[in-house]
């Protein structure tokens, strides 16, 4: 049976195995028990792609976003530290 | 599992009148606050607390309270039956006060009230309020001070006394705590506000033992008490076992670290706190019990947000949290910075981890959402037009715009206390606003966008000795503000800004309106932990968090971006690079066709670089 993981992400079943699934284009990521983020398109962007008030975050943090490798739908944005990021 | 909600003692009607009758009288309790007492914590902000407890100190009725108060006033009941039973005694008509961090308040500005509640002579349970006293005697006016090391730089610590001796005010307690402050009027009005809470308490509480008899309430209370236990265990159960984890962050002069883990077992959540990074010599330290509630207080507001809230609701709950860490502090750490800073941190991972367990959930999957991990802030004190000493509060915290939902966007300036009123503090304080207002551009973008936060700035104005102090606290570091959910970004900083030698005397007496910052010029800074002068022609900026956003932006309906475009939330720039929505110049209209092969394209694009 399937179940939610967060938006725009599902546990799927199938072949007796658990995966980690994209509810916008099926594509699998990977089995439920890894690291899907691992499975993704990651880019890191300057914070100011997330709007001009974001820019004294600049030279300290980084915008770091994830994918979905096959449509592109955005499945995880989150302030990293430069350090961190690189 | 198997759970009988259903009250079994006690009739179904019966019971539901009489348990809304202890949320009420815990209600009731914080009106009293309101009406007696005097300063702007307790009037305007609602920065109090006011609940019923059993005679053994377990939670019965919190009403609207903060849930993390309301668990360490448990701790506080517990504490003074301990100490009294035997040496004084516990009698009818006592009052106790018990501030002390280590024991059970969470900064000694949050002075606890503890009475006992008797019925024909027997102990029957309890009531307990706090307020946030305007001064607790630290080294910085308005109790939270940036440059203490150490709990003995804090203010009067009391682990336990007697203010009210079977009714009667002990004159010679009260005055020697309120002359250790800086207010001793307004301190004094806090504590008899809290003395007329509880005794509201007692007094409906005896009227409703009188009225029904103590076995009934008695029994009520339990069958509250197992009705909120069993639904919470239930809900707990049915969502998928799991482990989830985050981490809170705080940046001054070090870098401090709130790591969780919450692993969810059968019906049992255990918060594991460790990782965290040792006690810092700066006030963002949590006490252990304030971590406890604070995680009771995530409890509260997701899975058991309709239920009574009570003892019920800590029971399926454990906290582990190392002695020596940021989120259990040892002796002498300190702790007056707490609330705002480390209390905020803890909340906002504890809800992210609870956050991340119900969008796993089938049923809760809906009920998320973005989640705030804490705003600037500032006291302020000095000698003011009326040419009295004084110390008090700038609530903007209030301002905060909440984030995102699975189902819609955050509130605009919208977060759970309440704001001072302008012209108030404008007539008592020698203040001048120049702007209080929603932030253009700052909530999170996503399918769902975050709130919008408000931001403020202020100069001072017929202030006899040309300046005031400030203290800034809250989450420092740039790391705070709304963060974004499964995709959705993160909303502006919260920032606290002291501008220097700007023209805002000048600007206001040429009749131009001082509401554009950078038309006042000057030189600016960003506040770190510290206190600060604002002097004439000084300008103090204070940006409140905004809301994060749930969701990819590009899924965003576009009819919403529009709106939010008319509404100055949203530029066009942003419409466009942000959600990929293209509005006509001339007409204002969205061009659909052109808003989805832009989509598609920006979609592309993410893919065609990878890290």
């Amino acid at each position: 049976m399937n179940h939610p993981l967060r938006e725009n992400l599902e546990i799927h079943s199938g072949d007796g195995t658990e995966w980690v699934r994209c509810t916008r284009c099926q594509h699998i990521h990977c089995r439920a028990d890894q690291d899907w983020r691992k499975f993704c398109t990651t880019l890191l962007l300057p914070p100011t792609k997330a709007g001009p008030l974001m820019d004294s975050l600049a030279g300290q943090y980084l915008l770091r976003q994830v994918y979905c490798p096959s449509c592109g739908a955005l499945l995880d944005t989150d302030l990293v530290e430069e350090a961190e990021g690189s | 599992m198997e759970v009988s909600p259903i009250v079994t003692s006690v009739d179904p009607i019966t019971f539901e009148i009489l348990s809304h009758r202890l949320y009420q009288i815990a209600k009731e309790m914080g009106t009293a606050l309101e009406r007696v007492g005097g300063t702007v914590n307790t009037t305007q902000m609602h920065d109090y607390m006011a609940s019923l407890y059993l005679a053994n100190g377990d939670v019965l009725s919190a009403g609207d309270s903060m849930g993390w108060h309301v668990a360490c006033a448990g701790f506080a009941v517990k504490r003074i039956i301990e100490r009294f039973e035997n040496d004084g005694g516990i009698n009818p008509d006592d009052i106790f006060l018990l501030n002390d961090p280590y024991l059970a308040a969470i900064h000694q500005s949050d002075v606890y009230m503890i009475s006992p509640i008797h019925f024909k002579g027997k102990l029957m349970g309890w009531s307990a309020t706090f307020v946030h006293v305007m001064d607790i005697g630290a080294m910085s006016p308005g109790g939270n001070s940036p440059g203490a090391t150490e709990i003995c730089h804090e203010g009067i610590r009391i682990p336990g006394i007697k203010l009210v001796d079977r009714g009667k005010l002990r004159q010679d307690v009260f005055d020697a705590f309120i002359n250790m402050t800086r207010q001793p009027v307004m301190v004094g009005l806090d504590l008899k506000c809290e003395i007329a809470a509880n005794n509201v308490a007692k007094s409906r509480m005896q009227a409703m033992f009188e009225t029904y008899g103590p076995e009934l309430v008695s029994a009520v209370s339990s069958e509250m008490i197992h009705y909120s236990e069993a639904i919470l265990r239930k809900r707990i159960a049915e969502i998928p076992d799991g482990q989830w984890s985050d981490t809170g962050v705080i940046h001054a002069d070090d870098t401090w670290k709130v790591n969780l883990t919450l692993t969810k077992k059968g019906d049992h959540l255990l918060f594991d706190f460790s990782g965290s990074s040792p006690q810092a010599k700066k006030g963002i330290n949590m006490p252990y019990h304030a971590t406890f509630g604070a995680c009771y207080e995530a409890i509260l507001c997701t899975l058991a947000y309709d239920l009574p809230k009570n003892h019920g609701a800590l029971k399926p709950i454990e906290v582990i949290a190392p002695e020596g860490t940021v989120v259990n502090v040892k002796h002498p750490g300190p702790v007056s910075l707490n609330t705002t800073s480390g209390g905020a941190t803890v909340k906002f991972v504890a809800n992210s981890a609870l956050t991340q367990m119900l969008a796993s959930s089938g049923k809760w999957h809906r009920e998320v959402m973005a989640l705030n991990a804490g705003h600037r802030l500032a006291r302020h004190a000095g000698v003011n037009q009326h040419g009295k000493y004084y110390v008090s509060t700038l609530s903007e915290g209030a301002l905060d715009g909440t984030g995102a939902r699975s189902h819609r966007d955050g509130g605009d300036s919208a977060r759970g206390l309440s704001c001072h009123n302008i012209e108030w503090l404008e007539s008592n304080f020698p203040l001048l606003y120049l702007f209080r207002r929603n932030t253009k551009g700052s909530a999170g973008a996503g399918k769902f966008r975050g709130g919008t936060g408000g931001e403020s700035a202020l100069t001072i104005h017929d202030a006899p000795e040309g300046k005031i102090k400030g203290v800034a606290l809250g989450v420092a570091g740039l790391r705070n503000s709304g963060q974004g959910l499964f995709g959705g970004y993160p909303g502006a900083p919260s920032l606290l800004m002291l501008v220097e030698g700007t023209k805002v005397e000048e600007t206001i007496a040429e009749q131009k309106s001082p509401d554009h910052l950078p038309d006042l010029g000057g030189n600016s800074r960003l506040l770190p932990y510290c206190e600060f002068d604002i002097k004439n022609n000084d300008v103090l900026y204070m940006r409140m968090s905004s809301g994060g956003g749930y969701g990819d932006p590009l899924e965003r309906d576009p009819e919403r971006v529009l709106n939010d475009v008319e509404d100055g939330i949203v530029s066009p720039e942003e419409a466009t690079e942000i959600y990929g929505v293209l509005i006509g110049e001339v007409d204002g209209a969205i061009n659909s066709a052109a808003t989805e092969k832009l989509r598609a394209s920006l979609r592309q694009e993410r893919l065609r670089e990878q890290k």
